[in-house]
């Protein structure tokens, strides 16, 4: 992104005379809550130029001038030790294409670590750029027993410092006025020292003058980790953390996307009454509305996860949990804060993978967005429920367990298996070049996080989503649609076909046998012949790109089924039309295990594929997603089919 | 190795001073330093530096004619830690200065009077001027300050926190109040 | 630019012996070794440190003269939780391996 997305964010403005202010803080020092308290939700996202790191502008009035700030990534230092750090360096020195440094700095620091963030505040003060220091948590300093003389500590600094409880929106009035003074900020009279040693004594003589008391051990922090922390305790309670998680998910988000699947099924169904042409009534109504539905029908579940996610993050608990998953990922190459990515996959990939910005690594947040896509997501789980109907019989057990479930199990398990695997495969090929970044991460004291900041979390990444993917999403939807209605038949061309114009149903089967995505089916079947499907698997698994859930409908509706809904019956009775096996049932064994497995690696979601783009600001690795997991699904079914097919003799 | 805490601070309308805070007691004197241990000694004899003054609990550093504190600031600083490590090596211009109480006295009694005094009067106590003398000030608690370690301790402090700001060459504050039984 | 004493043994030498033998509290070990609810001092970060490591631990606190407690380790084992500088972060063996320390008595 250039300059010219400040003239975006801010219309009927020249962008070149508006004051630019950035933010710069470590990562828990509550710096976005105070960029969201003087933004608002304005705020454009982008990327960075040249890294997948997002880029947060937005902008503030304060009497009648107007201000663009920005909020860079949180860091523990000025000095860069990767791609990413190292582009928000050039950023503060107004290195990135037709830009300028900012014209001021806002230092966010916690008060409870001042004693390690001094030397941040060193680092800033060193740019020499007008600076303005925000301390926030000053009320939980004193709630455990320490101490800072705010005004000694902005005489001994030599800059202006603004007291920031920031999830109470305390001090934000001052601050304003602070930047409105922004000229007019005083600047040390010394630069601070560049040497780490003299640093240190900088830092202590700075504390010592403004009276610091350091603070004591947060208590509901210590006895709350005695537990989830603690080797048993912990992972139990971590797993009922994660089991609630999904429980709310399935809870909550599953009726309220089963409410908009019927307002739109409602509306379409309004549309075909309305409208005297089917064909017409069914491009508005399921192509069009269906399309708008598709994308729709994701917020629920996506604007719950992330409110999830941003309390789980705002509370402090998600360090927890990656501390302990860290061990376990970093089998895979990857660290504990990948883990959370990959279990949001399992609800769905996209916060999945929108997730992975907590990562610092480039290269982990790629392995785990190429990775992402394969965790078992709740769109596969109509699909296996009846491949899995047709493949087992519900009475057959094995001990205590019924077969059903254990497949199922097994279809969960073999998503989470191919998805470590797949991140350390990516991992590899990514590590040849770079050296290894170090990993550390702080564990802050459990806090309350501010409604609001939780609220904008989520509203910007439901936002970015809806952004992004609806076109994506509706388009995929219109074209297949197209796809699977086209070409029209006239009522006689129908008859003439022994076809009943007003039997839906009939016509319904008619149409889709002989329209273009049939025809694509017939094309690739030489590719998918040796998986056991024959074209019209092959139309179902077509649709299936726009949404994977869209399989069971279309399989329904090729297989002429009374109710789409449930075809189970119609498909059990489907056979081979021609070919070798003409006249042989069509769901053997071998073929559904196939499909199972296919379903299970390849890559059929357009919004993850939207979300992948936005994420990594570019085609290249949603297309390197796309293509790695297509040929692995056809190669593991391929496998699939043939296991199965020996062991059923 | 670790150095002796300092930071500067600017000397109100003396432009080519910086007055380097540093815990009391580091030096073994009060007043112009004659010689310093290198290389701050180097830089007073190049004329980088025109004069280096002892406080109780600082440094004064005094440019040199036509010398900035952007061109010298880092050297003197570095300098100025080498040297802090050494203390026996400094030697005073000549006798150590008296301190002159009277500011030291005015500026204490200005606090009792003000901010120190409302505090000790909002917990229902006291608290008085007894005596200053060669940059120590001696105080009295009364009332409900009087039995209270905890709150001399608070009141002590805060009262040298306050003078210290004012009066950097403040020695200490001690409290005669005699302990209640 | 950064000042750093002169190179001293191999600090990898060091794992060998203080694993097994007895520690003299004042003799220089690894952060890596050291257990949990000990106290120690930063010596300094080691010099064959990669930069990048090097640097960061010193930006997040490992600078010579600081205090550092352990406090717990993940149950397996990896990473450990530090209290340095006020606050607790956790680094994984690899990272504490480049901390020089001397223990408190």
């Amino acid at each position: 992104m250039d300059a010219g997305c400040h003239s975006e964010g801010t219309p009927g403005a020249v962008d070149t005379a508006l004051p630019r202010i950035a933010l710069i803080g470590s990562p828990n020092a509550g710096k976005t809550s105070i960029f969201n308290a003087l933004t608002g939700m304005h705020a454009k996202t982008g990327n960075y130029p040249g890294v997948t790191v997002s880029r947060f502008i937005g902008s503030t009035r304060i009497g009648d001038q107007r201000y663009v700030i920005e909020d860079l990534p949180g860091t523990y230092s000025l000095e860069p030790i990767s791609p990413d750090e190292q582009v928000m360096v050039d950023v503060l020195h107004g290195r990135l294409d037709g830009e300028q440094p900012p014209d001021a700095l806002l230092v966010a620091i916690d008060a409870t670590t001042l004693r390690r963030s001094l030397r941040f505040v060193a680092q800033v003060l060193r740019l020499g750029l007008p600076t303005c220091v925000m301390v926030t948590f000053t009320d939980e300093l004193s709630g455990r027993q320490g101490h800072l003389d705010v005004e000694a500590f902005e005489q001994a600094l030599g800059v202006p410092v603004v007291r920031v409880i920031g999830n109470r929106g305390q001090g934000i009035d001052r601050l304003r006025e602070r930047i409105a003074q922004w000229r007019t900020w005083s600047a040390p009279v010394l630069p601070p020292p560049a040497d780490p040693a003299e640093t240190d004594a900088w830092a202590e003589s700075v504390l010592t003058f403004a009276a610091y008391r350091a603070p004591g051990r947060h208590r509901v922090t210590q006895r709350v980790d005695a537990v989830l922390l603690h080797p048993v305790w912990g992972t139990i309670v971590f797993f009922a953390v994660m089991v609630l998680f999904f429980q709310t998910v399935f809870t909550i988000a599953a009726p309220l996307q089963g409410y908009v699947e019927t307002f739109f099924g409602w509306l379409s169904g309004l549309t075909a009454e309305h409208i005297g042409n089917r064909w017409a009534a069914g491009l508005l109504g399921e192509a069009l509305l269906g399309g708008i539905g598709a994308v729709l029908v994701f917020v629920p579940q996506i604007v719950l996860l992330f409110l999830l996610i941003a309390l789980l993050e705002g509370v402090g608990y998600m360090s927890r949990a990656a501390f302990l998953m860290d061990r376990v990922m970093a089998r895979a190459g990857l660290e504990g804060r990948a883990f959370v990515a990959l279990l949001s996959s399992f609800a769905c990939a996209i916060p999945g993978i929108m997730a992975t910005r907590t990562l610092p690594s480039a290269k982990d947040r790629l392995a785990t967005m190429m990775a992402a896509p394969l965790m078992t997501c709740s769109a596969r789980l109509p699909v296996y429920v009846l491949l899995i109907g047709l493949l087992v019989d519900p009475q057959a057990r094995v001990g205590p367990f019924g077969v059903q479930g254990l497949v199922m199990f097994g279809m969960y398990l073999l998503g989470a298996v191919s998805a470590m695997v797949a991140a350390w495969a990516f991992k590899k090929i990514g590590d040849r070049r770079g050296a290894l970044m170090p990993f550390y991460m702080e564990m802050p004291p459990y806090r309350l996080p501010s409604v609001r900041s939780v609220l904008v979390a989520m509203g910007h990444s439901a936002k970015s989503f809806l952004r992004k993917c609806t076109t994506i999403i509706a388009v995929t939807t219109v074209a297949l649609w197209l796809l699977l209605n086209l070409p029209l038949h006239s009522d006689a061309e129908l008859r003439a076909h022994g076809v009943d114009p007003g039997d839906s149903a009939a016509v319904a089967t008619y149409v889709t046998d002989h329209s273009y995505a049939a025809d694509l089916g017939h094309l690739v079947a030489p590719v998918f012949e040796p998986l056991g499907f024959d074209w019209r698997i092959n139309v179902g698994v077509l649709s299936a790109q726009s949404a994977r859930e869209t399989f069971v409908a279309t399989l329904g509706q090729v297989a002429a089924a009374d109710d789409p809904e449930q075809p189970t019956q119609a498909l059990r009775s489907m056979t081979h039309t021609d070919g070798p096996h003409a006249g042989e049932p069509l769901f053997t064994a071998p073929t559904i295990a196939a499909l199972l497995v296919y379903f299970a690696f390849a890559m059929q979601c357009m919004a993850t594929i939207g979300v992948m783009r936005r994420e990594t600001g570019g085609w290249k690795w949603p297309m390197i997603a796309f293509s790695y997991l297509t040929v692995l699904a056809w190669v593991m079914a391929y496998l699939a089919r043939t296991v199965v097919a020996l062991l059923g003799g | 190795m670790v150095l002796i805490p300092i930071h500067p601070q600017p000397v109100p309308d003396r432009p080519d001073q910086l007055r380097w805070i540093t815990p009391g007691g580091v030096l073994p004197f009060r007043g112009v330093a004659a010689t310093a241990p290198e290389p701050l000694g180097a830089l007073l004899r190049d004329g980088t530096l025109d004069e280096v003054r002892v406080e109780t609990a600082g440094v004064v550093t005094t440019l040199g004619p036509g010398r900035t504190w952007s061109g010298e600031g880092t050297r003197v600083r570095s300098a100025l830690h080498a040297a802090l490590a050494d203390p026996a090596s400094w030697r005073p211009a000549d006798v150590a200065d008296k301190p002159d109480d009277a500011p030291l006295r005015e500026a204490a009694q200005a606090l009792l009077d003000g901010q120190v005094g409302e505090f000790a009067r909002s917990h229902g106590g006291h608290i008085e001027l007894v005596d200053v003398h060669d940059g120590t000030v001696t105080v009295r608690l009364g009332g409900a300050c009087r039995g209270c370690p905890a709150s001399r301790l608070t009141l002590r402090h805060r009262l040298e926190d306050q003078l210290r700001r004012r009066c950097p060459d403040l020695v200490a504050v001690t409290d005669t109040t005699a302990p209640q039984n | 630019m950064v000042r750093r004493p002169s190179a001293s043994p191999h600090p990898r030498q060091l794992t060998d012996d203080a694993a097994t033998a007895q520690r003299p509290a004042g003799q220089v070990s690894l952060l890596a070794d050291l257990p949990r609810g000990h106290r120690a001092t930063v010596v300094r970060v080691a010099d064959d440190a990669h930069p990048a490591t090097a640097r960061r631990l010193e930006d997040l606190g490992f600078t010579s003269g600081t205090e550092v407690e352990v406090v717990r380790r993940a149950p397996l084992r990896d990473p450990v939780v530090y209290r340095v500088k006020d606050y607790e972060l956790c680094l994984r063996r690899a990272q504490a391996q480049c901390v020089l320390i001397r223990e408190a008595a």
